[in-house]
């Protein structure tokens, strides 16, 4: 026990006062003569011990008055051993900022609960204390570079958090902290948990990892004291009523303006109960496009499909929405993003040029991608085509093409060649056709180049009948197949997965008569990059992929018009040659959904001006740089960013082969990213997060006490009671009131005892 | 008198000389005196007529009525007798106390001053008075007279006493009874401090003597209500060894109790030995403490 006030003990001296007024009083005596002795005598005798007794009694609960005063002036205090004051406090508070924390409690989200409890314990905190916080959602992240002494600020940008991130990491945030605390020096150390304890994320500190964290711990220097802050605990028997979209589903292949395309959604149910007519709507970018009504099993799914389609080209943001009233409404939408392709320029380079309608080698091509426009139907074709023949290849037609076909040529200048090399490399989309016009020795040197060119594999030998009285030139091989069928497999490959529906159209059914050999040896020399699309009966590769840079390049072994095949005349040819030429187009582009926490990266030509001025050496040394490389970069465009929450921000972009690229890692927030290209194009992020966190089921409290025991923590069940027992801990329980009570009963007593004694009996 | 000794004021004389001390029993005295008595005899005070009945003495019948009414009476006198009355002062220690309430007199003092106003009283009625003043044993003993001058003898003896020694009530009054002889009226001031039974044994020596006692106990009003508040060390008058240093809060309830008990022991005692007991307090002037008794007296007569 110890006194706050120590000097006032020293009037605890006072007990002496009354003693010495006893002794005073004794001694300053009347001396009377008595007459009526022998009626005094009788009462002495008889009471002369019991006299003694009660003036010792009545002597010392005086004397203890005085005393029991200053000691309760002095301010005693109980102290459980080792108090420790205000010494300052290391803090590291691991707030739960997942998704599941946006649930609505009576009186404000978990989240806010959780901030306004961390806002309290932190102004309890003595001076000199430094604060750490880390949040968990997604990745674990401290709020601050190093730990903060002002709490004021502290508390300010705890406020402005939100939550909504994905699932906790709950041994990464603890490992986190407790690396945090260890470049933290003071006397005591917490770690102070804040949680709705969501099984998902606990579960995963079942075992071995809260045992290694506890001995973690304990094992430091000074001791660090864990405390898990108790969440709500949850609706008796019952998950919280909680649905959720859990995914959505966009169709792989791209597509254009124009296009009607599907989108599938999947609803999860975490009720209670089953729900009929649920209303699900699909808006596309804020405008409303159609509401379906399903019904929902209790803790079932539901598929929704929807179908849209829109006439502006770009990227485009799609949201579907269930209108439910729960627990956690964040969960209720999710969205994706589109990027609708604009008219991709396909510049068709035809070798074998013709006068009559369907004679030149690409007529079939370019019918077939862009049907509408030779349809005259007022719809927009998603493909746009240039044919040229090779004379006219300039290098500035290749730079405004996507894709180029090179259908039938027999040879390019060197020039050509380059440039052509060089547009690839920096992301265009070749595809190569044979013919009977190509000059095979040129393509075997040139575009071959014993792997170092453009071709995934030489050409090899020519196989198949072929005879037509066009192809009179190619000698019929003696051997061999006379004609071949595409083998009818499942195929990854984008292009062609569109053909794993039978419905969409039977490969099969074409007949091959002539093709090159794409030779076995060739391409089992493993060019990195280099895959098998598509194969005939006859076990020669039909279609073979090469990415070379930032481009790739299609070789098929066959011609593209009707001279060696009759691929043109089968119904599935238009969507075969559509989806090649598309994919292709958008092959290169990075995915625009993802899942929240990887990179956003968004691809995109650089604005005519800054490529004039990267072309030429600049005039003039530019202004501010600091070292040489600077100067490209000073050209270069800025990206803004707005992140799900309207926070702006501006992204450098560096060069990445022919394209521009503008780069974020800061997509941990699940929500829409908003890139905005230096041409004023938007480009849309989906970043997705788990959706796990929607499982709004919480440990209940005897979970929580395991889980605390685990990790050798302490469950504490409020903010105040913590605050009290940190009280309590620090300064000891004041037992003044209780000496003051006794103070007043020993007044009482002394009073009443008088009385008594004074009634003594003969 | 103006020779007599500062035991009598004029006040005193004034309040008093309105009164008579009548004795309630009947004492019988030869000498003409202020008592009645139920032998009718020659007196000078008449009392009352009484028809004539044959055999009544010739000389009492008054002729005077006969000339008036025709009828005859007898005249009968109030025969006169004195009353033999001793006052037993007590003139022990404890008579020596004086508290702060009763003007600076000790009990003694009241016992004397009250003895002197009776005494007067009586020599004024006629009847004889006499002295016994004692502590362990008889100090003096003077005889009743009835002459005038007497209350001098008796005066002067009572100023004279200091009191002083032990009480020993009982054996003293044992001594007195056997040295009064004839009967009379014994008047006791004393504050009766000591055994009850034996005193009552001793009181009932002198009822079986057939002397009237009538018991004026001197009380102290400090005595009385014990108002003693500090650290006090009671002192003995009689005995100087005995002394107790006592915080006197504690005692007095219990003080006052004995206190009670005693005195209502006396009472009881007296009352069966058919013995008047009389309270004084010093406190109360001597005189008006008489008178309002006398008065009571007289109307109970």
């Amino acid at each position: 026990m110890s006194l706050l006030n120590p000097l006032l003990a020293i009037g605890a001296s006072a007990l002496l006062i009354p003693l010495l007024i006893h002794i005073f009083n004794r001694s300053r005596f009347r001396t009377v003569e008595w007459g009526a002795m022998h009626l005094l005598e009788s009462v002495i005798s008889q009471n002369r011990r019991r006299f003694r007794v009660d003036q010792l009694i009545l002597l010392l609960i005086r004397c203890l008055i005085p005393a029991m005063l200053a000691v309760c002036l002095a301010r005693p205090v109980l102290t459980g051993g080792g108090l420790l004051g205000d010494a300052p406090v290391a803090l590291v508070v691991v707030l739960d900022n997942s998704y599941s924390m946006e649930a609505a409690d009576p009186g404000g989200t978990r989240f806010t609960a959780a901030v306004e409890s961390a806002c309290r314990v932190i102004g309890e905190l003595p001076r000199g204390s430094q604060v750490a916080v880390v949040l968990t959602g997604g990745r674990p992240t401290p709020l601050f570079e190093t730990p903060l002494a002002d709490l004021q600020t502290v508390t300010r940008r705890l406020r402005q958090q939100q939550a909504g991130l994905g699932a906790s990491d709950m041994p990464g945030s603890l490992e986190l902290a407790a690396d945090l605390l260890e470049a933290m020096p003071a006397v005591r150390r917490q770690i102070l948990v804040l949680s709705d304890y969501q099984p998902a994320d606990w579960n995963s500190l079942a075992g071995g990892p809260a045992a290694a964290l506890q001995k973690r711990l304990q094992n430091s220097d000074i001791p660090t004291q864990l405390l898990l802050l108790a969440g709500t605990p949850p609706r008796p028997d019952a998950r919280p009523d909680n649905i959720t979209v859990e995914s959505l589903q966009l169709p792989q292949q791209p597509i254009g303006v124009g296009q009607e395309f599907s989108i599938q959604a999947r609803l999860k149910s975490y009720s209670s109960q089953d729900l009929d007519n649920v209303a699900v709507s699909l808006t596309l970018d804020g405008q409303p496009i159609s509401t379906v009504q399903t019904a929902l099993k209790s803790g079932g799914t539901a598929d929704v499909l929807f179908r849209c389609r829109s006439e502006v080209a770009g990227s485009h943001v799609l949201t579907v929405t269930v209108a439910a009233d729960d627990l956690l409404p964040a969960d209720n939408q999710r969205s994706a993003a589109i990027d609708l392709l604009d008219t991709v320029r396909v510049l068709l380079i035809d070798g074998d040029p013709g006068s009559q309608p369907l004679q030149s080698e690409t007529d079939y091509l370019a019918v077939a991608l862009t049907p509408w426009t030779f349809g005259r139907v007022p719809l927009t074709d998603l493909l746009q085509t240039q044919v040229v023949p090779p004379a006219q290849l300039t290098e500035a037609a290749l730079q405004s093409a996507r894709v180029v076909v090179l259908a039938n040529v027999p040879k390019l200048t060197d020039p050509q060649t380059e440039w052509l090399t060089a547009w690839v490399k920096g992301g265009g989309s070749l595809l190569i056709a044979a013919g009977n016009r190509m000059d095979i020795e040129w393509h075997r040197t040139k575009l071959w180049n014993d792997g170092a060119g453009l071709l995934p594999a030489a050409w090899g030998e020519l196989r198949g009948a072929g005879e037509t009285a066009q192809t009179a030139a190619a000698p019929p091989t003696a051997t061999g197949p006379r004609t071949a069928r595409i083998v009818s497999q499942r195929s990854e490959h984008p292009a062609l997965a569109f053909f794993n529906d039978p419905a969409n159209g039977d490969l099969s059914t074409a007949e091959i008569r002539r093709w090159h050999v794409l030779t076995a040896a060739t391409v089992s020399d493993s060019q990195p990059g280099t895959a098998t699309a598509a194969v005939l009966d006859s076990g020669d590769p039909l279609l073979l992929e090469r990415r070379l840079g930032d481009g790739v390049v299609l070789q098929l072994a066959t011609a593209v018009d009707a001279d060696w095949s009759d691929l043109p005349l089968r119904p599935f040819y238009v969507p075969l040659m559509q989806q090649l030429v598309a994919t292709l187009a958008v092959q290169i582009q990075p995915p625009r959904n993802l899942s929240a926490g990887t990179a956003a990266v968004a691809l995109f030509t650089p604005p005519a001006a800054a490529t004039a001025a990267g072309a030429t050496t600049p005039a003039t040394p530019p202004a501010t740089t600091d070292t040489p490389t600077a100067t490209d970069h000073s050209q270069l465009p800025a990206v803004t960013l707005a992140d799900p929450l309207g926070t702006r921000s501006t992204l450098a972009s560096r060069v990445q082969g022919r394209w521009l690229a503008a780069e974020t890692t800061a997509t941990q927030r699940p929500g829409i990213y908003l890139m905005t290209l230096p041409d004023g194009r938007p480009a849309h992020f989906a970043a997705q997060t788990d959706a796990a966190e929607s499982d709004l089921l919480l440990l209940d409290p005897l979970q929580q006490k395991n889980v605390a025991q685990q990790l050798g923590a302490s469950l504490v069940t409020s903010v105040q009671d913590y605050l009290e027992a940190d009280r309590r801990q620090r300064h000891g329980t004041e037992i003044w009131p209780w000496v003051l009570s006794g103070l007043l009963l020993m007044m009482c007593l002394e009073v009443v005892l008088q009385q008594r004694f004074a009634g003594v009996t003969a | 008198m103006s020779s007599a000794p500062n035991v009598l004021s004029a006040g005193d004389v004034s309040r008093l000389s309105g009164l008579q001390l009548l004795a309630k029993q009947v004492v019988e005295g030869f000498a003409s005196g202020l008592h009645r008595s139920p032998h009718k005899g020659f007196s000078v005070e008449f009392r009352e007529h009484r028809p004539y009945v044959p055999g009544d003495d010739l000389r009492t019948i008054d002729w005077k009525l006969f000339g008036k009414t025709d009828r005859l009476y007898i005249r009968e006198y109030e025969e006169e007798t004195n009353v033999r009355c001793t006052l037993l002062v007590d003139c022990s220690g404890s008579m020596n106390y004086r508290g702060s309430r009763s003007d600076g007199l000790s009990k003694h003092d009241y016992a004397v001053h009250t003895a002197a106003c009776l005494s007067w009283l009586m020599l004024q009625q006629q009847d004889s008075v006499g002295l016994v003043t004692f502590d362990t044993a008889i100090r003096r003993y003077i005889p009743p007279r009835a002459r005038p001058r007497h209350l001098k003898h008796i005066m002067t003896e009572l100023a004279a006493q200091k009191p002083g020694a032990e009480t020993s009530l009982a054996d003293v009054f044992h001594q007195i009874a056997s040295r009064i002889q004839r009967r009379g009226l014994l008047m006791i001031l004393s504050d009766l401090f000591g055994d009850v039974d034996h005193l009552m044994k001793a009181l009932a020596h002198f009822r079986h003597a057939r002397h009237e006692v009538i018991i004026f106990q001197i009380w102290d009003p400090d005595e009385l209500d014990f108002p003693f508040r500090q650290w006090t060390q009671f002192t003995s008058l009689e005995n100087a060894a005995q002394k107790h240093l006592v915080d006197p809060a504690q005692l007095r309830k219990a003080y006052l109790q004995k206190l009670q008990e005693y005195r209502d022991q006396l009472s009881r005692g007296c009352s069966r030995n058919r013995i008047t007991l009389v309270p004084l307090v010093t406190s109360q002037p001597t005189a008006d403490a008489l008178a309002a008794w006398l008065a009571i007296r007289r109307r109970v007569q």
